[in-house]
């Protein structure tokens, strides 16, 4: 056994791993050429790799392939997709961009919601001067005209002209001062 | 499987992971038919138990379906699989706990010798045959496994039969690359001290 035997056997399962930088793997092996116990110590942990690898693989049963089938085609008829779900597949995996993603949803949700409850639906019967949105202005405007003038058709005005100045109706409108001339 | 393999297989594992996030049928059932007999190998090395492990090896691929939509591929999907399959058998020892230190008593009848293990104790001073059938020395290197300590069988296990790198294994183990090295290392000082008999060098 040679002076630093105790620090390279610790290296030797990295070693047969490949597992060491270069240097490392020059040291071990440069010592393992001079030391015959650590060297039969990797030949040993070599040939148990060899014989681990060597070990026949286990397969699952007929039976439980048909099993497991089933039951995974049960699991699908139960799970339904959510919308959650479907977005968290385009969500972005970062761990800084997702929440970025969530609040920026979530702002655009709640800024819909306060701007549709800012304007009142324009009826005839409910309108409401000055507690509109800019874009029903011209809505408004249109319904206002159209308001006045069925007003107008309804209600005609009296010629002023022929009225007198308290109101009453001159009985020779005829013949009376032309209000032009007033 | 060399390492250059597991490179190509993460590959291709990353497309089938992303159709299966689409919910493509087809790709979960390929997951099914590539991982099935690795986790069950596994399964059944760590735990010693076939029929329990083809329970476990169930139970792996339901939380893997039920829980796809969260997988973000921040893992490559054999280390996710085998974390599952790693967390189980962790679960299984917990349960069975109170089964494990039982000491067998020589002078007690046995009643089925199906169930009850062997009493035949393996007088390994000497051994003038140093060549076994291939039969006898994976039965010889399957019992040193089973004796070997749960976390020294799961590193050696993930490494030298499942071809994992290191970093998959701490993944996989949940301890630092350092603590994977040193449990590789001491479950090969251990194996070879139980098939010294067996496995010539």
């Amino acid at each position: 056994m040679l002076e630093n035997c105790e620090k390279i056997r610790p290296l030797i399962s990295e070693y047969i791993d490949g597992q060491l930088s270069d240097t490392k793997a020059d040291l071990v092996r440069r010592h393992l050429e001079l030391c015959h116990d650590c060297s039969e110590l990797a030949n040993s942990f070599e040939s148990n790799k060899s014989a681990l690898k060597a070990l026949p693989a286990r397969h699952t049963s007929r039976e439980f392939d048909a099993r497991l089938a089933l039951q995974i085609a049960e699991l699908r008829k139960q799970h339904k997709v959510t919308w959650w779900e479907r977005l968290l597949v385009l969500a972005p995996p970062n761990r800084v961009l997702r929440p970025v993603l969530a609040v920026t949803v979530s702002a655009i949700i709640v800024g819909s919601y306060v701007t549709n409850h800012n304007t009142s639906v324009v009826t005839p019967t409910n309108t409401k001067i000055g507690a509109v949105s800019k874009t029903t202005d011209s809505a408004l405007i249109a319904h206002c005209v159209e308001q006045h003038q069925n007003y107008v058709e309804t209600q005609p005005l009296s010629d002023w002209s022929a009225q007198n100045l308290d109101g009453q109706a001159d009985a020779g409108s005829s013949s009376g001062t032309n209000a032009n001339e007033l | 499987m060399a390492y250059a393999q597991v490179i190509c297989l993460n590959h291709g594992d990353r497309a089938l992971i992303d159709r299966c996030l689409q919910n493509d049928a087809d790709a979960f059932d390929e997951v099914v038919v590539r991982y099935k007999n690795k986790v069950y190998n596994y399964i059944c090395r760590m735990i010693h138990n076939d029929h329990e492990a083809e329970d476990l090896t169930q139970e792996v691929f339901i939380r893997m379906f039920t829980s796809l939509a969260s997988f973000r591929n921040q893992s490559s999907l054999h280390t996710w699989i085998f974390r599952i399959a790693s967390n189980l058998c962790i679960d299984y020892y917990r349960r069975n706990k109170k089964h494990q230190n039982i000491a067998y008593s020589l002078d007690e009848p046995i009643d089925n010798e199906e169930t009850q293990p062997s009493r035949d104790i393996p007088d390994n001073k000497y051994n003038p045959y140093k060549v076994f059938e291939r039969g006898e020395l994976n039965k010889q290197i399957e019992d040193a496994l089973k004796q070997l300590p749960e976390k020294l069988r799961a590193v050696i296990i993930l490494h030298d039969i499942e071809d994992l790198p290191y970093e998959d294994i701490s993944h996989i183990v949940g301890c630092p690359l350092g603590t994977v090295k040193s449990r590789l290392f001491n479950a090969r000082m251990q194996l070879r001290e139980k098939l010294s008999m067996y496995v010539q060098a």
